[in-house]
This record gives C-alpha cells, sequence and structure tokens, in this order.
C-alpha cells in the first residue's frame, strides 16, 4: 500500500530543521543530486518514471532527483535493482519474518497443521507437533521470543528458543500459568483478557550460527521435546510472534518479509534496500564545474566489508577528479581526489550500523573531512593534485556497478557540488538526513 | 521470498538469455554481469538475488518468447538450456536436499538473505583490487 508522505515530513515546527529548506543547497543551480528514499512520490519500478512504488520488497528501476537538477538515477536490470522497504523510527526489533503468517513457508511445521495465519492443530500422529522458523544466533547474546497464545481446546503450550541449547517454557492456557521452565531459559505470562495470554521465553544462546524458535502443543507441563501421541484435534491460537535480543519483550513489530515491518504508534520511513551481490543505480553524467563537494547519507551497514556506498565516476582509484563514499573492512572513508588521492580511515562500531555520514572535499584546499552522526571525525590534508572535479556518472551501491558491492540501507543520499556551507548549515542538512534514517543516529 | 541465484562462470550467457525470458526487457540480459564468486576450489560463479514477485513470467514454465521480444534477442535454446540446469534448494524446508555447486548447476536457494545463502552455499566474495 503506498503511504501518503507529507512534504512537509521531516520539517516539524519543534524540530532542528525548523525554517530550513534543504532546496536551498541547490539555490544557484550548483550541480549535484538529492535522493530521499522515504519519499515514495520519488521512487518507480519501470525506468522511466510512470509507475510509482506500491509496497515494500518492489525493485526501484528510476528516482527522481529531488535537486531540481534533473540527475535521477536507473537501474534497467531487475535483478539490479535496489529495494524498497519501510521500517518504524526506532529500528527494527522483531527479527522473525511473517509474523501473522503460518501459512509461509518460513514457518516449518511438525506433526502438525497450519489451518491459517494464526490457527495451528496437531496431526494424529506420535510426533513432537510444532512450527518454528530460522535465525541466526550469536554466543552469549540474550534472546527472548514472545507470542500471544490462546486457549482453544490444547491447556498446554510450549515456547523453545533454539540456539545451542534448547529449553521450553511450557504455559498452561486454562490457568495463565507458568507450567514448567527448563534449565537455561526463563519465561513469563500475562494476562491480555479474552482468553488471550502474551507468553514469552529469555534464553542466552551459547553458539553462534543457525537457531529457531518454536511453538510447541503440548500433552502436559513437562513434555517439552518428547514426541506424543495426538489424537489430530488438538488446538491452538498463536500470534504476533517476535524474537528479539534482550531479556525482555517490548512491543510488538509487525513483519512481513523484512522489508515491511511496522509497529504501533511509530511512523514508517522508506529506505533502500543493496543486496551486496547484485543491486546499484546511477545517473547519468554529472559536470561539476568545481573543486569543491559535500556529500551527506544516511545508511545502515549490514556487514563489515569492503563496499562502495556511492562513488562519483566508475572507479575512484582509476580516475581524476573523482570522489567516494566507502566502507573499507568496516571503516568509512571518504576520498578526495584531483589528480591525487586524499584518504582516511575512521573506525566505528560494527554493523549492524546506522550512520549519518558526511563528506567535505575540496580539491585545491588539500582538504577531506569526515564527518560521521554531526561530529568531525578524520581529516585528510594530503596532496589532492590539482583540477576540478570532472564529468561522471555517480554510482550507487558498488563500484562502477561491479564490484564492492554494499549491503544495506540507503536512506538518504545529498551530493552538490560547490563552495562549502556554513556550518550552521552542515548540521541542518545532517539532522535533516537524520530524521530520514529509522535508526536514531545524532 | 528471496531467491539468490548462483550461476557457474560458463553458462552466465544462458542465465542471462533466460534472465530476459522471465523477465521485462534486454536489459534483463545484463542479470549477470560478473563471475565475481568462487568455491573452495576456485570456481567462478555470478550472482543475484530477486524476490519471487519480481519475474514477469513464471521462471520454471516453459520458456517462451516474451511479448516485448519484438526483435528476438532472447535465445530461447540457451534460455531453456539454463533453466535445465536449475536445482532448488529450499534450506528451512527439511524435506530440502542441499545441491552441489558443480559446473552444470545453476542453484536457487529460496528464503534466507542472499549473503546467507551464499555462505551457506560455501561461496565467497572475489575482490581482485582495493577500494
Amino acid at each position: 500500500m503506498l503511504e501518503i508522505i507529507s512534504p512537509l515530513d521531516g520539517f516539524s515546527p519543534l524540530g532542528p530543521q525548523r525554517g530550513f529548506n534543504l532546496l536551498r543547497l541547490f539555490a544557484n543551480d550548483e550541480p549535484g543530486a538529492w535522493f530521499e528514499n522515504n519519499d515514495a512520490n520519488t521512487l518507480f519500478t519501470d525506468v522511466v518514471g510512470t509507475t510509482p512504488v506500491s509496497a515494500p520488497g518492489d525493485g526501484v528501476a528510476y528516482q527522481r532527483d529531488k535537486s531540481g537538477r534533473g540527475n535521477h538515477r536507473t537501474q534497467a536490470t531487475t535483478a539490479a535493482r535496489p529495494l524498497y522497504a519501510l521500517h518504524p523510527v526506532g529500528g527494527v526489533r522483531n527479527k522473525l519474518e511473517y509474523t501473522e503468517e503460518f501459512d509461509n513457508a518460513v514457518w516449518v511445521g511438525q506433526g502438525i497443521t497450519k489451518n491459517s495465519s494464526t490457527l495451528l492443530t496437531a496431526t494424529a500422529s506420535n510426533n513432537v507437533h510444532a512450527v518454528t522458523q530460522s535465525f541466526s544466533c550469536e554466543n552469549g547474546q540474550d534472546y527472548t521470543f514472545r507470542s500471544k497464545l490462546k486457549y482453544e481446546n490444547n491447556r498446554f503450550v510450549s515456547l523453545r528458543i533454539f540456539a545451542g541449547i534448547f529449553p521450553h517454557v511450557c504455559f498452561d492456557l486454562i490457568n495463565g500459568t507458568i507450567a514448567g521452565t527448563q534449565s537455561g531459559a526463563s519465561g513469563t505470562i500475562e494476562d491480555l483478557g479474552n482468553g488471550e495470554y502474551l507468553c514469552a521465553i529469555t534464553v542466552t544462546a551459547t553458539t553462534t550460527g543457525a537457531g529457531n524458535v518454536a511453538i510447541f502443543l503440548q500433552p502436559d507441563a513437562t513434555n517439552y521435546g518428547s514426541n506424543w501421541a495426538a489424537l489430530g484435534t488438538e488446538q491452538v491460537t498463536a500470534k504476533e510472534h517476535q524474537l528479539e535480543e534482550g531479556s525482555t519483550a517490548t512491543n510488538y513489530q509487525r513483519v512481513g518479509s523484512f522489508l515491511d515491518v511496522s509497529e504501533e504508534g511509530k511512523a514508517r520511513r522508506g529506505r533502500l534496500w543493496y543486496n551486496g551481490t547484485s543491486h546499484f543505480m546511477q545517473t547519468g553524467t554529472i559536470t561539476p564545474g568545481t573543486d569543491k563537494v559535500q556529500v551527506f547519507a544516511g545508511v545502515r551497514k549490514l556487514r563489515d566489508s569492503t563496499e562502495v556506498v556511492f562513488e562519483f565516476s566508475p572507479s575512484g582509484d582509476a580516475n581524476n577528479g573523482s570522489f567516494g563514499n566507502i566502507l573499507v573492512s568496516g571503516a568509512y572513508q571518504f576520498r578526495s581526489k584531483g589528480t591525487s588521492q586524499a584518504q582516511f580511515a575512521y573506525l566505528p562500531a560494527s554493523a549492524p550500523l546506522s550512520s549519518i555520514y558526511t563528506g567535505l572535499g575540496d580539491i585545491s584546499g588539500d582538504s577531506a573531512i569526515l564527518r560521521i552522526d554531526g561530529i568531525q571525525e578524520a581529516i585528510s590534508t594530503a596532496d589532492q593534485g590539482t583540477g576540478n572535479f570532472l564529468a561522471y556518472p555517480l554510482y550507487f551501491g558498488a563500484r562502477g556497478g561491479t564490484g564492492f558491492r554494499f549491503n544495506g540501507y540507503e536512506d538518504t543520499s545529498i551530493i552538490r557540488f560547490g563552495p562549502n556551507p556554513d556550518a550552521a548549515t552542515i548540521s541542518k542538512v545532517e539532522s535533516y538526513v537524520a530524521s530520514k534514517t529509522p535508526e536514531p543516529t545524532l | 521470498m528471496m531467491l539468490t541465484i548462483i550461476v557457474p562462470e560458463a553458462h552466465m550467457t544462458a542465465a542471462n538469455h533466460l534472465g530476459m525470458c522471465k523477465g521485462y526487457s534486454e536489459a534483463d540480459g545484463l542479470s549477470y554481469r560478473g563471475a565475481n564468486w568462487t568455491d573452495a576450489e576456485g570456481n567462478l560463479y555470478s550472482t543475484t538475488s530477486l524476490m519471487s514477485s519480481q519475474f514477469a513470467a513464471d521462471p520454471m514454465a516453459p520458456c517462451e518468447r516474451p511479448e516485448w521480444d519484438t526483435e528476438e534477442v532472447v535465445d530461447l535454446t540457451q534460455a531453456t538450456a539454463a533453466q535445465g540446469m536449475i536445482q532448488l534448494y529450499t534450506p528451512s524446508d527439511p524435506d530440502s536436499v542441499k545441491p552441489t555447486l558443480g559446473a552444470n548447476a545453476i542453484v536457487v536457494v529460496r528464503g534466507p538473505l542472499p549473503l546467507d545463502a551464499l555462505a551457506m552455499m560455501g561461496i565467497s566474495a572475489v575482490e581482485s583490487e582495493g577500494p
């Protein structure tokens, strides 16, 4: 469903951007581009820009440049298109997918029939009677799995987290109590009324790798993971499943695919997901006519690897008059290059990590500045040689569309050629970019 | 559902014809641009990922000339050959058998995120130069 987004979105009358119009950056016809992935009105699923994105998971073939410079970006190849995503402000906590769709294949049943999106019925067999969904766990991390359970005709149901150890917590859905807890787990149960209980289990992972969560129908309070002979009529209703880090079950986030997450009371932000294997976009050729550039980006990296978020020219290494926003083995870089390149590395926290990234490049001034989350973290005064930034396309998500592929989310990218704005303006742009990134940054 | 596709270097051209056949335009002939992934033996692969909803036509249905292909760009013989090499793998399905990467297998992993799927299949990225 297409969400209607106000053109004033981000310009809170009480917020840090009050009175600031980002188009001021381009008021004097400065070359550049402004891509704002939260603005669904700029995103299209066809390369000529006639069919807007309509739902998370849509591939973006064309994105309109909001700067007014006409430097729209495109991707004609279906398999190379980044995918549109909607995530709640505050970020995604729920690690499960299709949390209201037992009928989706991510939920694997054993000895059970998934009658609907929420109803489970044991099959008439001597088996365990459970549904599971996989996730990746990290050794030492606490995980809490919650589900809203309702008695139909089967009194006992257990939740299990498999993360090196695989203890159950068994719940009595008639009395609203915890009926049994295996070593290594703790549980909670909360009466929601109307026969519904919010049940949760917390476990500390003892391995890194494949794990899963499971809901078991049980014949009694202490069966846990053993087979039992079901009649084929035993049922429970289970919904609103959430797996999250930590030992407390927080507000529920509905997840369709990982690209489609919502939370009651929270606005959603649009973003583009790059898969790290084939996605990228590019503009037509931009002719800067100057040796000064500013770049602003809201990004969420999902791995610590050598990746290009965006770069001016098919290769910042090979081409003079270029710049790049690059993640190198987990470090952030901003590169500015006339006939020789200034570069440096700033090591942020490990992935996953959301950041507001600012790069300020000045070839003749021999200055390349990197700001992260509104703070100057690195500067290079190495000789950048001579000349202006030259005429190239901008590439997003990969070097030249072929290598150093980005795996993560891009929320906003702003590239502007021209004299540096003053510090107050830079801060306002950073605040604006931060307002379009779901996770807290500044 | 997420689909991650792993194509041996030798079959990139055929796979690109299949991409066009099940896609929207000649641009889908660039679905596999480079063999930038390698297995432990040094064999090279090209990879991509798609949501199942992104195909214009059922990828497993017999290959027919797409409506857009009025100039007969798609080589249906190659597309069919590529389709014949497809081996599906659904890790979350206990009954799904993990295929072995090989010179004549195009492996499609259903479900996991692409980088997880590629790691599951034992291949990693090749990067030949520093950025």
